[in-house]
């Protein structure tokens, strides 16, 4: 079972999903909050290394198969 | 004659427009073998016995009448239980209640009976379709006919299970992050995920709109080929189905890969891979080497940074879609699910958007490489399948590396039977090409299996 001892920080992270979650409408305990904030730092650094690398490119925000090769 | 149950589609097709097999015959075939295995495997959620019987029926008199449609035509398969099918209950195979009972068929559904195919039954899956092991399910965990013990890949472990065991000649899944190649490699069958937009979705359970596909599962690329036919094209009820022409993939299926480019990966391809994987992806391009392909490296820019995007379309979407059901019932969805649907709730707009963003550059980079490359070669899985008792969600890395950057992409991509591990085991070779070049993906791979006996083999049920 994970942890549910945190520092300030940490606690203040929690509150802050916590918030997300309960604007939601969902409602979770302790245990599920620590567990979810691990996950959540996880994908921050993935999505940190992306955000990097868009904001060098500024690309649109759509998506759309590209055409058919000309030979296909 | 070999049992009908073993017989390839196309084999099928022949021997019921010659008339020497009838639907019925092999609808009865199909139900007989599903009553002797099925409560080993676990791959169907809902056997439609009587309603697949009488429209074998109907079908055999239609064909008696001189009303042979083609070659899916008296052909029992099977869809995956997301797939509406009017009717049948959609389960999802999850305890929430995020079922239902349709009216009316999904497209895909709609478009199988138009080609004359029998509709068996509703298959097994993971959990809502979100997760690659398929071991979480309402239903009880599908099972792998190679060892009941261990899992079959997920997420259309029901249409892996079934297709490999003899059930049916063919099933429909649907691939978010794999979920079609991954089952089909780790039950030695083979699975496509067509180009994004190209399969229509309506009528379908949802999981992440900008990435969900839907395509078969069969025991021979001829016979993916077949039903991708029946299935591909535009259709205005999926806002992002595509209008572009649908080619004829199975005339020019035999024209080999001699001059075919053959990208395989460098870095981020081979890292981690365990030795009898790597040596059986080394294989598999020998062969394809042998047969006249030129083989060369490819490494593209930011695929490293594409599974963390993957993850942060995935979840957000589905907890969008799963959220009314998350307030009131979370306690009725599997703990793993669970978790996942509410990691989806904590991300940002901006994380959100930007990996949209980052989609469209690794897209551009992409195009680059195929204008070089025909196609690009992957191991389909990083491990065999695992045991049903250690597999979780932390397995799931080792299943969707390959497959889950080709979601990200659109691509077409095949998973294609390339051997065993030594402990038994089927494998794949995964292909993919440019987008909308799926005749192109099921050339290549077809050479490949007429030139290995792979696809021959039977698992011990």
């Amino acid at each position: 079972m994970p942890s549910v001892e945190a520092s300030a920080n940490e606690q203040q992270k929690r509150n802050n999903i916590h918030l997300v979650l309960q604007r939601a409408g969902i409602s979770v305990d302790a245990e599920r909050l620590a567990s979810l904030a691990r996950a959540v730092d996880a994908n921050r650094l993935a999505t940190d290394a992306v955000a990097r690398i868009v904001a060098g490119d500024r690309p649109p925000a759509v998506f759309r198969a590209p055409e058919p090769r000309p030979d296909a | 004659m070999p049992d009908l149950h073993w017989l390839s589609l196309a084999e099928a097709a022949r021997l019921i427009e010659s008339r020497e097999v009838s639907p019925v015959e092999l609808t009865e075939a199909a139900l007989e073998r599903t009553a002797a295995v099925d409560g080993e495997l676990n791959a169907f959620i809902a056997l439609l016995a009587e309603t697949a019987l009488t429209e074998a029926s109907a079908a055999a008199d239609e064909i008696a009448a001189g009303g042979y449609r083609g070659p899916l035509h008296g052909i029992p398969v099977g869809l995956k239980d997301i797939f509406d099918v009017a009717g049948a209950r959609t389960t999802a195979a999850s305890k929430a209640p995020v079922g239902h009972r349709p009216e009316s068929d999904s497209e895909c559904a709609k478009r199988l009976r138009e080609a004359g195919a029998i509709i068996l039954g509703k298959l097994n899956l993971h959990e809502i379709a979100l997760g690659a092991t398929g071991i979480v399910s309402s239903h009880g965990p599908a099972r792998n006919p190679w060892d009941t013990t261990r899992i079959t890949g997920g997420s259309s472990s029901g249409s892996g299970a079934a297709v490999a065991s003899g059930e049916l000649l063919a099933a429909l899944g649907t691939d978010t992050g794999g979920s079609i190649r991954i089952p089909a490699a780790l039950c030695g069958i083979v699975g496509i995920k067509p180009t994004f937009g190209r399969v229509s979705r309506r009528g379908l359970m949802p999981l992440s709109w900008s990435l969900d596909h839907a395509g078969p599962l069969t025991r021979t690329v001829e016979d993916a080929a077949i039903v991708l036919q029946a299935i591909a094209g535009h259709d205005p009820g999926d806002p992002a189905s595509s209008g572009v022409e649908v080619h004829d993939y199975t005339s020019r299926i035999g024209d080999g890969v001699k001059g075919m480019r053959v990208g395989v990966g460098s870095r981020w391809f081979s890292d981690d891979l365990p030795e009898e994987i790597a040596a059986n992806f080394r294989e598999a391009v020998g062969v394809l080497e042998s047969l006249g392909a030129e083989v060369r490296e490819v490494d593209p820019p930011h695929i490293d940074e594409v599974a963390g995007a993957v993850a942060c379309i995935m979840l957000p979407e589905a907890f969008t879609y799963h959220a009314p059901w998350l307030r009131d019932h979370a306690d009725k969805y599997s703990e793993e699910v669970r978790f996942r649907l509410e990691l989806g709730a904590t991300y940002s707009a901006d994380q959100y958007i930007n990996s949209l963003r980052f989609r469209e550059m690794v897209v551009e980079a992409w195009r680059q490489v195929f204008s070089q490359i025909d196609i690009v070669a992957t191991p389909a899985t990083m491990a065999a399948a695992g045991p049903i008792e250690r597999s979780d969600l932390s397995t799931t890395y080792s299943l969707i590396r390959f497959t889950n950057p080709f979601n990200f992409l659109g691509t077409p991509a095949i998973s294609v039977p390339s051997g065993f591990t030594s402990e038994g085991l089927p494998l794949g070779l995964h292909l993919t090409a440019h987008w909308f070049d799926e005749a192109r993906v099921l050339r290549a791979a077809y050479a490949y299996e007429q030139a290995t006996d792979w696809h021959t083999r039977r698992p011990p049920l």
